[in-house]
C-alpha cells in the first residue's frame, strides 16, 4: 500500500509541472506585449519598465522559465503587481472562504443525490424515477448565477430568511457562517447533485441486475439490507470516481457563486484579478486550483483500497 | 431501416423514397425518442429565433433609453420590461441568442475538428501520444471556467475570443474521446485486414477509423456546444467575455445583479433563454447517444 501511494505520489508530479508549465505560458503565448497591455496606452516609459521588470519579462525566456520553477518550488507564487503582497499570502487569506463553499456543497449534494439515485433504480420507470431524472437533466441546464440570482431574490430579498450576499469567518460567529453558506450551497450544489445523482442510478441499475442481488433476495434478505449492503457496497467506487470527477466542475462553480455571493475567496480573487490584469495573482490561483484537483483526485484513487478489499495496490 | 425495401441483394436497386417516407421516418424515429424531439425542437426555436430576431418585434438592443427605464414587463412595446438604462429587453433577450448559438456551434465544431486530429495522430503514434497526452491532462486539471478566465485575461474580451479560449479548454476532453475510441478500433479484425492487404496508416485513419467514431462525435459536439453555451454566459457574467454593451445572456444577467430587488424580471429573462436552449442541446445530445449508439441499452 504504502509503495502505491508513493508511485502515485511520483505519477502526480508530471500533471503538476505540465500545469506549471502552461500557466507559465499564459502570459508568454499570448499575442502581443503583456507588460503594454498591463499599463495601457496612456502609460509613461518609466511605468512600462518598471511592469516589464517586476514580471521579469526583460530576462531571456528560459531564465524566466528557471524562476518560476526555483519559486515555486519554494511555494513563492510571485507578488501582485498592485500593492507589492505576495501572492501566497493573499491566497492563504483567501482559501477558507472557498473551501467552506466547495467542502458544503460536496457533502450537501452527495446527501441528496446519492439516496435519490438509489430510490430511482430501485424504483426503476416509476414516477419517482422519472421526477429524478428530470431534475438531473434540468440541473445540467440551469446557469448557476441565474439560480444563485434566484434564490437570493427568493429567500434574502423577498422572505428574509438568509443574508444575501458577504461571508462570516467561522473563528468569528460560527452561526452566522453556516448562515452565510446556505444560499451559495443551494446554488453551487444543482449542477453537482445532477452528476452525481445520475451516476448513482445508473451504476445501482447495473448493480441490481447482478446474480448475486437475486440471491440475496431470495434466500429473504429484507429489501433495505438488500440495497444497502449488497447492491450499494458495489457501486460505491464508481459514485465516489464520479463525486472526484465533479470536484472540477465544483470548483469552477465556486469561482461563480463566490462572485454573485460576493464571498471573499480565491474565485472573487481571481476575478478581481482579471479586471486588471494582475497576471502574477492569475496564474498564483489557477495553479492552486488545479493543484487542489490534483490532490484530491489522489486522494481518491487512494480510497478505492478502503472501499474493495480486492483492489490490491500492485 | 426503411420498410419499403424487400431485398438486401446487392443488385436489386432499392426503391425511390418519397418525400413523404422520409418524413414518416423522421416522425417514426422522433416517437421513440422523445428526448430528441424535444431537444431539437427548443434548438430549432432558437435558431429561428437568432435569425429572424430583427423582424420579431425587436428594436436596437443597445439603444438606450433614459425615459423608459425599469419599465416592468408585460407593457405594450416592452413586453419583457426595460433595463436600468431603459434598453428593451425583449430586443435584447432575442439578440442575444446569436452570441450563444454562435458561441456554442462554433467552440463544437472548433474543438471537435482539433480533437479529431490529435486523437487519431495520438492513437496510432506512441511517442505523439506521450507528450500531447501529458499536456492534455495538465490542461485537464484545470477546471475550465478557471482555465477560460485565465486565457480572456489575455485575449481580451471579445466574441471571437470567447471561441478560442473556449476552445482551447474543450479540446483536451474531446482529445480523450477520440483518442480512446481509436485505442479500441485500431486492434479490430477489419483493421489489420485492410493492414494485410497493404493499407497505409493514413489510408486506414481516415478510411476506416474516421467513419467508425463519427457517431460518437456528433454525440459529444453537443455536449460541447450546450457547455460552451453555459460557459460563454459565466464568462459574460465574471466580466471576461464581450464587451458589457453585446446583448448576451450573461451580460445581461450581470447588469442586472445590482437591481435584483427593483427589477428582478431583468435577470428572470435571460436565465429562462439560457436554461432552455442549453436543455435543448443537451437533450438532443441525450436522444443522438441512444439513437446512434443502440448498443447503450435504453433502460428507461
Amino acid at each position: 500500500m504504502s509503495g502505491y501511494i508513493i508511485r502515485r505520489l511520483l505519477a502526480m508530479i508530471p500533471v503538476l509541472l505540465v500545469v506549471a508549465l502552461v500557466v507559465f505560458a499564459l502570459i508568454h503565448i499570448a499575442p502581443g506585449d503583456p507588460a503594454a497591455l498591463i499599463v495601457g496606452t496612456h502609460a509613461t516609459e518609466e511605468k512600462y519598465d518598471l511592469i516589464r521588470e517586476s514580471l521579469g519579462l526583460n530576462k531571456p525566456m528560459y531564465i524566466q522559465l528557471g524562476i518560476w520553477f526555483g519559486n515555486l518550488f519554494q511555494g513563492d507564487l510571485g507578488e501582485s503587481l498592485f500593492g507589492k503582497t505576495s501572492v501566497t499570502e493573499m491566497i492563504g487569506q483567501r482559501i477558507v472562504p472557498t473551501f467552506s463553499v466547495a467542502a458544503f456543497t460536496l457533502i450537501f449534494s452527495m446527501a441528496i443525490a446519492i439516496p435519490l439515485g438509489i430510490i430511482a433504480a430501485w424504483k426503476a420507470n416509476s414516477w419517482i424515477d422519472r421526477s429524478v431524472m428530470v431534475f438531473t437533466t434540468l440541473g445540467y441546464s440551469v446557469p448557476l448565477f441565474w439560480l444563485g440570482f434566484i434564490l437570493m431574490w427568493a429567500f434574502a430579498v423577498k422572505l428574509n430568511w438568509f443574508p444575501a450576499i458577504g461571508y462570516t469567518a467561522p473563528t468569528e460567529n460560527v452561526g452566522d457562517y453556516f448562515y452565510h453558506m446556505v444560499l451559495p450551497v443551494l446554488a453551487t450544489g444543482l449542477v453537482v447533485m445532477a452528476l452525481i445523482g445520475r451516476m448513482t442510478r445508473a451504476t445501482m441499475l447495473e448493480v441490481l441486475s447482478e446474480d448475486y442481488i437475486r440471491t440475496a433476495r431470495s434466500k429473504g434478505l429484507a429489501e433495505t439490507r438488500v440495497l444497502l449492503s449488497h447492491a450499494l457496497r458495489n457501486a460505491m467506487l464508481p459514485i465516489i470516481t464520479v463525486c472526484g470527477i465533479s470536484l472540477a466542475l465544483l470548483l469552477g462553480g465556486v469561482v461563480v457563486t463566490e462572485n454573485v455571493f460576493a464571498i471573499p475567496g480565491m474565485g472573487r480573487l481571481l476575478v478581481n484579478a482579471l479586471s486588471h490584469r494582475d497576471y502574477p495573482v492569475i496564474q498564483g490561483t489557477v495553479l492552486v486550483f488545479a493543484a487542489i484537483v490534483a490532490v484530491i483526485n489522489l486522494l481518491i484513487d487512494l480510497s478505492y483500497g478502503l472501499l474493495d478489499p480486492r483492489i490490491r495496490y500492485k | 431501416m426503411n420498410k419499403n425495401q424487400t431485398s438486401t441483394s446487392a443488385w436489386v436497386k432499392p426503391p425511390d423514397l418519397t418525400i413523404k417516407d422520409r418524413v414518416n421516418d423522421l416522425l417514426a424515429l422522433l416517437k421513440r425518442h422523445p428526448n430528441m424531439a424535444v431537444g431539437l425542437s427548443i434548438f430549432l426555436f432558437a435558431v429561428l429565433i437568432a435569425i429572424f430576431a430583427p423582424v420579431l418585434w425587436t428594436s436596437d438592443p443597445s439603444m438606450p433609453a433614459p425615459l423608459e427605464r425599469f419599465t416592468g414587463p408585460w407593457t405594450t412595446g416592452h413586453w419583457f420590461g426595460t433595463d436600468n438604462i431603459g434598453r428593451d429587453i425583449w430586443s435584447r433577450a432575442l439578440y442575444g441568442s446569436r452570441i450563444s448559438l454562435t458561441v456554442g456551434v462554433s467552440v463544437a465544431v472548433i474543438a471537435i475538428s482539433a480533437g479529431t486530429i490529435i486523437g487519431i495522430t495520438a492513437g496510432y503514434s506512441h511517442k505523439f501520444d506521450m507528450v500531447v497526452m501529458r499536456f492534455m491532462d495538465g490542461l485537464m486539471s484545470i477546471p475550465s471556467i478557471i482555465l477560460a478566465i485565465a486565457l480572456m485575461a489575455l485575449l481580451g474580451g471579445s466574441v471571437q475570443n470567447v471561441i478560442i479560449a473556449l476552445s482551447i479548454t474543450e479540446i483536451p476532453i474531446a482529445t480523450r474521446v477520440v483518442r480512446s475510441a481509436v485505442l479500441s478500433l485500431r486492434e479490430r479484425t477489419y483493421i489489420e485486414a485492410s493492414r494485410s492487404i497493404g493499407a497505409t496508416t493514413p489510408r486506414i485513419m481516415i478510411r476506416h477509423i474516421l467513419p467508425n467514431i463519427v457517431a460518437p462525435l456528433i454525440v459529444h459536439a453537443t455536449y460541447v456546444a450546450s457547455a460552451a453555451v453555459l460557459l460563454e454566459a459565466y464568462l459574460s457574467f465574471l466580466g471576461a467575455g464581450p464587451p458589457e454593451e453585446i446583448p448576451s445572456w450573461g451580460n445581461m444577467v450581470a447588469g442586472a445583479k445590482d437591481y435584483l430587488s427593483r427589477a428582478p424580471y431583468m435577470i428572470i429573462f435571460p436565465g429562462l433563454f439560457l436554461t432552455f436552449t442549453v436543455l435543448g442541446m443537451s437533450l438532443s445530445g441525450d436522444g443522438l447517444r441512444d439513437i446512434l449508439d443502440p448498443k447503450i441499452k435504453r433502460r428507461s
